[in-house]
């Protein structure tokens, strides 16, 4: 069924248009997500902490309790939360740098302290807001600001795959799923699936969403829908850990 | 009106806004580089919101024949703005000596209603309604270049299209520079006919732009960024640019009501919810 509204219940509608750029894939999974808060019915528990970086453009998206963190400090602002008030359902939201690079200690040890929280990064394979540097998730020989020449594999060595880094610490508790903003309906059930997790007071729920940087990547529509699947065939789209019994 | 504000004292200082992307630091960039090379003083500062992205992107630039001693500036002799929300982030720099430019193809009225009382010189033009018919909306930003050129009565056109052919000289589009330049001329020719009427656009939210017996197919012009997601990914190949224009001036999505299915993805993928389709029984 198609949402009856085009614009998600849990969206400040006055804040509109957001503030993310054309065509950018963090606001089509900020939009399913916001379906998910909607469905699932839990607007008016719901703490957002939003990272540094493009994820920031989300402060003023949802009509939910928003925190504004540092530099990778999401996922320790959102753990104090959740300690503070369990019964809030507490979801982070940041990049690939803010959570592979500057906040990646935080991430690894919330996974393996099994925090009850809800992770929620974008790789989009560069530095975006600072103007599409180098970032962990960049692949292979691409181009950006800091790599003219490419990637190469003897300077900077493997782009990270976070999901299959996290599975192997977590607990049987933990969700890790990895999915991609073009899928509708499989990021929507993913989300459900992560927020879930929390809501039943299980473990840590991550996910990774593959998305779209149309601005710093320099491509059209099509040329970035292409990217995205290119970058899926690196970084397989799917659940790496799911605990038993978890609602969908 | 213009020879006023051709003869500001202590040089001018022209404050330019519009959405990130919009090219209002290249037009910037390329006058005061201009106003250098012709042996000016010369003060360029770009400013963007506490983001890089996402924000009004404003330019500070101040060209005089004295010492410039500080690069930012309380009121503007010059304010061009090329969107609505960038009107909020120059109203502070108006005051009644201050010429206005705007697009009244491209500015709603509920937006000038802000500054109505505050200006009283104003230079009205439709540079994206013209952009669109004869070049493209990539080319509006020139055409506002034009339009401040004939304020700078010491820089001259050609000079400007000299230092912009340099900028461009690696791009791979051949085309672009031909049409900046006619986007310039343009610009300067239709800033020496005044038009100071300070009317804009009506705002419309939703735009109820087709039906048929089983759905309706509607566009929100204050939301869509056209990033043309929603024209590559229908299935059925439905959707195509427009001309009409939305907030940032760029081009709309349209429908060819007939060979839509309904299937919604549109409205699904539309990062900016600027699409609703609704079946009907
Ligand atoms: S997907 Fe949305 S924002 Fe992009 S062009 Fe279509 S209607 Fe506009
Ligand atoms: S509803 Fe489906 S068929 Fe109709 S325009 Fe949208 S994507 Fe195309």
């Amino acid at each position: 069924m198609i949402p009856e509204n085009n614009i998600p219940k849990s969206w400040k509608k006055e804040e509109l248009p957001h503030k993310f750029c054309p065509g950018c894939g963090q606001s089509e999974a900020l939009k399913i997500l916001g379906y998910a808060i909607d469905e699932l019915g839990i607007q008016n528990k719901t703490i957002y902490a939003s990272d540094i970086g493009c994820s920031l453009l989300s402060w003023n998206m949802f009509d939910v309790d928003t925190i504004q963190t540092h530099h990778g400090r999401a996922t320790p602002v959102a753990v104090g939360f959740k300690h503070a008030k369990p019964e809030a359902v507490v979801l982070a939201f940041m990049g690939d740098g803010g959570g592979y690079a500057i906040g990646a200690q935080h991430l690894i040890n919330a996974c393996m302290r099994d925090d009850k929280i809800t992770i929620i990064l974008i790789n989009n394979a560069n530095y975006a807001m600072t103007g599409g540097q180098m970032a962990p998730t960049t692949l292979l020989e691409q181009i950006t600001a800091t790599t003219p020449q490419g990637r190469k594999l003897a300077d900077f060595g493997l782009p990270l795959h976070g999901p299959e880094m996290l599975s192997p610490i977590a607990s049987d508790n933990a969700y890790i799923a990895r999915s991609i903003s073009n899928d509708f309906w499989g990021l929507l059930t993913t989300f459900k699936k992560a927020i879930n997790n929390q809501i039943e007071g299980r473990g840590f729920s991550f996910v990774e969403v593959l998305s779209m940087c149309p601005v710093n990547w320099k491509t059209d529509a099509q040329e970035s829908i292409n990217f995205v699947e290119k970058m899926a065939e690196i970084y397989p789209v799917k659940e790496f850990k799911i605990p038993e019994g978890l609602k969908c | 009106m213009l020879s006023e504000a051709k003869s500001a004292p202590s040089g001018m200082k022209i404050l330019i806004s519009g959405e990130g992307g919009q090219g209002v630091q290249i037009i910037s960039e390329v006058i005061a580089k201009t106003a250098h090379k012709i042996g000016k003083n010369t003060s360029y500062m770009p400013q963007f919101g506490v983001e890089q992205r996402g924000g009004a992107s404003v330019a500070f630039l101040q060209i005089a024949d004295k010492k410039i001693i500080y690069p930012k500036f309380s009121k503007a002799n010059i304010v061009l703005v090329m969107s609505n929300r960038s009107i909020d982030a120059v109203k502070q720099y108006l005051n009644q000596e201050t010429l206005f430019i705007f697009d009244s193809t491209n500015i709603d009225n509920e937006h000038l209603n802000q500054i109505r009382n505050e200006v009283t010189k104003v230079l009205n033009i439709n540079a994206r309604e013209w952009a669109l018919k004869n070049l493209s909306t990539k080319v509006t930003n020139m055409i506002f270049l034009g339009a401040l050129l004939q304020y700078l009565p010491d820089i001259k056109v050609e000079d400007i299209k000299n230092v912009l052919s340099d900028k461009l000289i690696n791009s791979k589009n051949a085309e672009l520079i031909d049409m900046d330049f006619r986007a310039i001329d343009y610009g300067y020719n239709i800033a020496r006919e005044e038009n100071n009427n300070l009317n804009g656009q009506e705002t419309k939210e939703i735009e109820n732009i087709s039906q048929d017996d089983n759905k309706t197919w509607q566009r929100y012009p204050k939301f869509c960024k056209s990033c043309e997601l929603c024209i590559v990914r229908c299935p059925v190949k439905a959707l195509s640019f427009s001309n009409e224009l939305n907030y940032l001036g760029t081009q709309l999505p349209q429908i060819d009501i007939n060979k839509c299915t309904a299937c919604g993805l549109c409205q699904l993928i539309c990062p900016d919810g600027a699409i609703k389709v609704t079946k009907k029984n």
